[in-house]
């Protein structure tokens, strides 16, 4: 049995590899993204960081843009709770294709792999202050919806911001997701669910 | 900060309480308890000291206990943090328990320093600490079948307020 390639034509989803740890300390340590990316400002080493890389993580992989290798963004799931069928996403793509189709890319294909692999009804994201403006591609979506802020929550630079919380719902997503994205082999979950197709 | 009479912080002691606390909670409210499943009282224990800044017991009387409060999700940068109130399921405990909050909900803004404080609490089933200081709150996020069951769909809310 081959397992699903988790791809598109443009990207590529890989475990975490160690060859690529260093572009990720390095785009997830960028003063561009410090603040509002997971690490909150956190100044950690090189080998603090790949110690907790895991931490709280159930499932993430590295966005590799395939045509050069690169290392264009990570993707999580982080938080589950297999009884109430939840779990928490985090999306940090690379300074170079954020707010892009490119960006997203990954992202869609994780998601989609998420709920392929994990009994899971629906996923949450917190966006940090300015980021929410990322996602409003993305909560236009079917089964996307923002569910409110919560006020002034956290500290970007001097400024106290408000955090965004919003949902994406398995089915809708995954009936918009098998049209949307051109997968060179479709995953397995989708084969197996012709009423979706 | 001063405590009120029969408020202490939480320690090791009490950590039996709790796990019998979180068991009881378990089986009066399978999906909707803090703590979600049974555990061992050291892992109980564990989980605590990880999600939790803050914790105090109440007591109804010298050695009976009522109840936590606390506060958890405590974020130094912004000031921020979360209410949490849990009794044993008694109406006596349950008042004791109510009576605190107030008190801590004022020693959050006043003492701790915080600049906002939020709480989480279904629709369906209000929170201990809502019912007990039901006004001043504002609505920051509203989750529709958070609890999603045949027969069951629960809204989960995120309650806030700044200092008054």
């Amino acid at each position: 049995v081959k397992a699903p390639e988790w791809e598109t034509r443009r990207v590529q989803l890989l475990p975490i590899v160690s060859s690529y740890l260093p572009a990720l300390h390095e785009m997830e340590n960028g003063a561009d993204v410090l603040e509002t990316w997971r690490l909150r400002g956190a100044d950690l080493t090189f080998e603090q960081y790949v110690q907790g890389l895991w931490k709280g993580v159930a499932d993430q992989r590295l966005v590799i843009q395939k045509s050069t290798d690169q290392l264009i963004g990570l993707v999580q799931l982080y938080n589950v709770d297999l009884r109430l069928g939840h779990g928490w996403l985090s999306v940090i793509a690379h300074a170079s294709v954020r707010g892009t189709p490119l960006g997203f890319e990954g992202a869609g294909l994780f998601i989609a792999r998420a709920f392929d692999l994990w009994d899971l009804r629906r996923l949450y994201f917190a966006a940090v202050g300015d980021n929410a403006a990322q996602y409003s591609s993305v909560v236009r979506q079917p089964g996307c919806s923002i569910y409110g802020q919560l006020k002034l929550r956290a500290k970007v630079g001097d400024e106290l911001v408000n955090v965004t919380i919003g949902g994406i719902d398995r089915n809708p997503w995954c009936e918009r997701f098998a049209r949307r994205f051109p997968l060179s082999e479709t995953p397995r979950s989708f084969e197996a669910e012709p009423s979706k197709k | 900060v001063s405590l009120p009479d029969g408020v202490v912080l939480a320690s090791e002691e009490h950590v039996e309480f709790c796990f019998l606390l979180s068991v009881l909670l378990d089986q009066r409210w399978p999906l909707v308890s803090r703590f979600g499943v049974l555990r061992t009282p050291l892992a109980l224990a564990e989980l605590l000291q990880a999600e939790v800044s803050l914790a105090f017991v109440v007591s109804l009387e010298p050695g009976v206990l009522a109840g936590f409060v606390g506060m958890s999700a405590y974020d130094p940068d912004s000031g921020t943090s979360y209410l949490e109130a849990v009794s044993w399921p008694t109406a006596e405990a349950e008042a004791r328990v109510s009576e605190v909050i107030p008190w801590l909900l004022k020693t959050a803004f006043s003492d701790f320093g915080l600049q906002r404080v939020y709480l989480e609490s279904y629709v369906e089933a209000p929170a201990l600490a809502l019912r007990a200081v039901p006004d001043g709150w504002n609505v920051d996020v509203s989750i529709p079948e958070y609890i999603s069951l045949p027969g069951r769909s629960w809204t989960l809310q995120t309650l806030g307020r700044g200092a008054e």
